[in-house]
């Protein structure tokens, strides 16, 4: 049992890592070099593997003529339809629609994502598995758990959730939920992998203390590791969503009825003006969220 | 209270500790009956925190062996653990306190051992009119009542200290360890902090262990002084019996630690 932890800490007096010797800091030194030359060496090597030369980026004739069209009309975003016909709903109200089901999908993605992410957090803690008793057995089984754990949290964030989308519509369909799930699948990778890095390094005292006063492991946790982690951990949650945010849009594009696919269409009927009107309602979006999300936290943390 | 008189709240039988190669006590016989209050003296480094952690079952002994209320905790499950460690109040020297939470969650979180996640979790977010009540007497009973919805993080490290013992008085326990608790205060204070310890412990019938490594505040304060040198108890004797020599041979000067701390 009997939980030990780091001598520092048992004395309350923390202790300064030693310098390297300065032969160690030289092979350093040398390393860093080693890394830069290979890195530069592989974007090299990236470049002559593209197909295109670079000369292929200056568009030509007709692609000028696109751009500046599209260009020109940065400041004029539409407010009605270009070519409107009887029938239609507002324009703003389409653009507004558009908004409202680019929020419901990130808020659905957001909503499974923290739920599964916190739980995997926790989970792939090293804190979650540490000190625990029980026969050998029991123990090897749970250093396969956590490992296990850790792989899937790295397995879930490596698939992009646009990839997910693909795979997820071409599977059951072009439904929200499919969507929703694919965003969450990352997302909920990616706050389950920070969550468990912040967890690992709080300071494992207070959890300590409270065992030492009788509390269950759960209770260890939950009261002693998580309040310490949780600022941080809201305001990153608050920024993941942001990017749900912009991926939700970028979902359109497979018909979702997101910002993406008004985006789309109105792109392929060349209504520029039209495509502007979302592209500021998309940074709308993005920056009341931001505003929105940063005065929560203001509140939270003080 | 339950305690006959033969019944000793704590008890350590030749107890050994050592980590790794280290040899940190060695052959530790200690018996403290309930109600009584007794500090642990030495230099740093003599072992005063590893000795209080075997009695407040926080480590098994390498050889030897711990009674608490007449219980080996090495020989007890998980549950029966926990629940000797709830009737073991302990002020950790760096207090243990979670920073970010208000002073009264901190103090509720002092019966954390007698709930479940979820009961723990309203005593946080819904917690009854009456431990609420209670807290902010246990924090007028420590002298810092204007603090009770303060961040926990935001106060002095003295009235932190305050906060950890209100904690583990609200944990209602029969035994109270406190490690060091004066480490952190200024010596103008730490004269109170040591008095209300004593004080708190007497009203509410504790048993009290305090490790202490000014002698002076010892010996002021408590009937009877136990100490410690390398790992090994060198007298255990009422404060009035302890003489200078006793102090001599607990600070040797050829105690190469005697110069870095300064008692
Ligand atoms: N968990 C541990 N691992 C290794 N050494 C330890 C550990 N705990 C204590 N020690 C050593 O035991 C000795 C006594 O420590 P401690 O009990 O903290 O003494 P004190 O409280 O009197 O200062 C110290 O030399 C310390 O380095």
């Amino acid at each position: 049992m009997a939980p030990e932890p780091p001598r520092s800490e048992a004395h309350g007096r923390p202790r300064r890592a030693p310098l390297p010797p300065s032969s160690s800091l030289v092979r350093n030194v040398g390393r860093r070099l080693l890394v830069t030359v290979g890195l530069a060496l592989l974007a090299l090597l990236a470049f002559t593997q593209l197909d295109t030369p670079l000369s292929g980026l200056v568009p030509g004739e007709s692609g000028w003529r696109i751009a500046r069209a599209f260009f020109a009309q940065a400041l004029s975003p539409a407010l009605d339809y270009e070519d409107p016909s009887p029938g239609y709903r507002p324009f703003l109200v389409k653009v507004a629609l558009g908004v409202w089901h680019t929020i419901l999908l990130a808020a659905g993605g957001m909503t499974l994502a923290i739920a599964v992410g916190s739980v995997l957090g926790l989970m792939g803690a090293s804190a979650f598995w540490e000190d625990r008793e029980g026969p050998r057995a029991l123990r090897s089984l749970r250093l396969v758990l956590f490992a296990s754990v850790r792989v899937a949290i790295a397995l879930m964030r490596s698939v992009h959730e646009l990839l997910w989308a693909v795979v997820f519509l071409a599977a059951f369909g072009l439904t929200p939920f499919s969507a929703a799930l694919a965003l969450s699948i990352p997302y909920a990778g990616t706050l389950a992998k920070v969550f468990s890095e912040m967890l690992d390094e709080e300071p494992r005292q207070p959890a300590l203390a409270l065992r030492q006063l009788g509390a269950s492991r759960r209770c260890e946790l939950v009261f002693g590791l998580v309040p310490g982690v949780l600022p941080n951990a809201v305001a990153y949650t608050f920024y993941r969503f942001e990017c749900a945010l912009r991926s939700a849009a970028v979902m359109g594009f497979f018909g979702l009825p997101t910002l993406g696919l008004d985006l789309k269409l109105a792109w392929f009927d060349l209504h520029y003006a039209e495509v502007w009107t979302y592209l500021y309602a998309l940074a709308l979006m993005v920056v009341v969220f931001e505003l929105w999300s940063a005065g929560l936290r203001r509140r939270f943390v003080v | 209270m339950d305690h006959t008189d033969d019944h000793l709240a704590l008890e350590a039988r030749a107890l050994g500790v050592t980590f790794g190669s280290k040899t940190v006590l060695r052959g530790v016989d200690l018996a403290v009956r309930p109600g009584e209050q007794l500090a642990l003296v030495g230099p740093s480094g003599s072992g005063k925190t590893t000795l209080l952690r075997a009695l407040g079952g926080a480590l098994h002994p390498t050889v030897g062996s711990v009674a608490i209320d007449g219980r080996d905790p090495a020989s007890l499950d998980q549950r029966q653990l926990r629940a000797v460690r709830r009737s073991i109040g302990f002020v950790h020297q760096h207090l243990g306190l979670v920073p970010l939470l208000r002073v009264n969650h901190n103090v509720a979180l002092g019966r954390l051992g007698e709930r479940s996640l979820v009961g723990g979790l309203r005593s946080v977010f819904a917690p009854s009119r009456s431990e609420v009540h209670e807290i902010h007497r246990l924090l007028e009973r420590v002298g810092i009542e204007e603090k009770l919805f303060e961040r926990t993080d935001t106060l002095s490290g003295g009235q932190q200290q305050r906060v950890a013992i209100a904690r583990a008085l609200h944990q209602r326990p029969r035994i109270l360890l406190a490690d060091e608790p004066v480490a952190s205060v200024d010596p103008a204070r730490a004269r109170a902090v040591i008095d209300l310890l004593t004080e708190l412990a007497r009203e509410e019938g504790l048993t009290l262990v305090v490790s202490i490594h000014s002698l002076e505040l010892a010996r002021a304060s408590f009937d009877r002084l136990v100490g410690l040198r390398a790992g090994e108890v060198v007298f255990d004797r009422p404060t009035a019996a302890v003489d200078t020599r006793d102090f001599e041979r607990l600070y040797q000067l050829d105690d190469t630690e005697l110069l870095s701390d300064g008692a």
